[in-house]
């Protein structure tokens, strides 16, 4: 074989492996024009190499998909944890509100039934004026009623959740119905765009008029202090979901209290502004339906919640 | 060998060696997808039924073989296979088939016992190492 034979074949080989380590795996060395008596060509060799680097390219790929999904599956988990915790830590606070409207509720109904023996023994003796501040205690007794009643309905875990159903459109109707004076005479604009024909959902319109109240009120509270005042109710469905929209055009949520906001007792807004619990209830009452809510909030151009909820089947 | 042609796939031809009561799988095409090697599993299954033995020892003569895909690798490797060759030879000759091999055995780990073999009688030797079933 001539130096000329060897040097162009060195040349082919040089221009091969650069092939290859621009990444075109399938690159093969061409047969030789002058094949070596008795040995085997280099081009063997190569094109060994260049398959077991193509295998190798391949199981890289697979792994890096693997671990794509592996990563994705965390998340999911993570995800899943979070909303366990927020579960274990709404039970706790459903055990306590019960203790604690047990609690109230005794000395409530004593507080009661002395007021009316009271009123019984003044209008025996003709005193009727003097039990008119018994009627004031008769209605805070009325008001502390429903505050249990609503603690524990919180607490309570119904069975008959499954036979609730509910029009997204009568329920923000309603709200709109209870706070649209409120808000306008804080300047407030509220709209509504509704689907219409929107079908049933699973959820008790009471339960889903306190979400979208609590909502509201949140929304109230972002706007107030902004120059631009408007809360919008919108309703949307597929065929699965029916969503309720409450976008506001307040303030926002911080990136860093998104992922807190449906936690028991927390809030933003100043001592003695808000509990912490409304979020917190409604994330519960939606949950229990079989729903989501969700936080949407782009820095300060204000808040967008969004309520989804299954669409109630026939046998609802 | 007294080699019988028992069963064909469009990637492979199978012969059942009586005497040895072995089969002889001959890839007949250079590449192999994901396609080819379900085809030639499958027809490794049916000569399996078709002999009624639980599984079979199985030679692959993958000497003209230049390119087997990654789920091809997988396929070959996985649990059906498993299910029906008792134990796989790999028979190589050049450097590109021995890469195949090497890197089969190395990185896919097939679920069966697999040698690879540069001759004949070295395999039939360690198949026989094997049950018949």
């Amino acid at each position: 074989m001539s130096n000329e034979t060897v040097h162009a074949r060195i040349n082919e080989i040089l221009a091969m492996l650069c092939e290859l380590a621009m990444g075109n795996l399938d690159v093969r060395l061409p047969p030789p024009t002058a094949p070596p008596p008795g040995a085997e060509d280099v081009s063997t060799a190569i094109d060994g190499i260049t398959v077991g680097l193509n295998m190798f390219a391949e199981e890289l790929q697979a792994t890096l998909i693997r671990k794509e999904q592996y990563e994705a599956i965390l998340a999911e988990l993570e995800q899943t944890q979070l909303q366990l915790l927020h579960s274990a830590k709404l039970a706790s606070l459903g055990e306590l509100a019960a203790g604690v409207a047990h609690e109230l509720n005794q000395p409530l109904q004593i507080i009661g039934f002395a007021a009316e023996e009271l009123r019984e023994s003044l209008e025996d003796r003709g005193l009727r004026t003097l039990s008119r501040p018994l009627d004031v205690i008769d209605s805070q007794i009325h008001r502390g009623a429903g505050v249990i009643g609503r603690l524990l309905a919180f607490s309570r875990r119904d069975s008959d959740c499954a036979l609730a159903r509910a029009d997204l459109n009568e329920v923000i109707e309603e709200a709109v119905a209870i706070l649209g004076g409120q808000l306008a005479t804080q300047d407030i604009e509220i709209r509504t765009e509704l689907t219409p024909g929107l079908p049933p959902v699973a959820g008790r319109s009471n339960e889903l008029l306190q979400v979208l109240t609590n909502l509201v009120i949140n929304a109230r509270d972002a706007v107030k202090s902004q120059p631009e005042r408007r809360i919008e109710l919108r309703s949307v469905a597929d065929e699965r979901y029916a969503c309720l929209e409450v976008i506001d055009t307040g303030t926002g949520i911080a990136d860093e209290d998104r992922p807190r906001v449906f936690d028991p007792f927390f809030t933003t807004k100043p001592m003695g502004k808000g509990t912490g619990l409304g979020l917190s209830i409604s994330h519960s009452i939606v949950r229990r339906y079989g729903g989501s809510i969700e936080a949407l909030s782009e820095g300060n151009r204000g808040t967008r919640m969004r309520v989804t909820l299954p669409i109630a089947g026939d046998d609802d | 060998m007294a080699r019988t042609l028992r069963e064909q796939s469009p990637a492979m031809d199978i012969y059942w060696d009586d005497e040895l009561s072995m089969a002889w799988c001959v890839l007949t095409a250079p590449h192999h997808g994901a396609a080819e090697a379900q085809q030639n599993v499958e027809a490794i299954g049916r000569l399996r039924d078709s002999l009624g033995k639980k599984k079979v020892r199985v030679i692959i003569d993958i000497r003209s073989v230049e390119t087997i895909t990654r789920s091809a690798r997988t396929l070959y490797g996985g649990p059906y296979t498993f299910s029906i060759q008792r134990a796989t030879v790999l028979l190589t000759d050049s450097t590109i088939s021995r890469v195949v091999a090497n890197f089969f055995m190395g990185i896919n780990k097939p679920m069966s016992p697999t040698r690879m073999f540069t001759e004949v009688e070295g395999a039939v030797a360690w198949l026989d190492e094997f049950p018949d079933e």
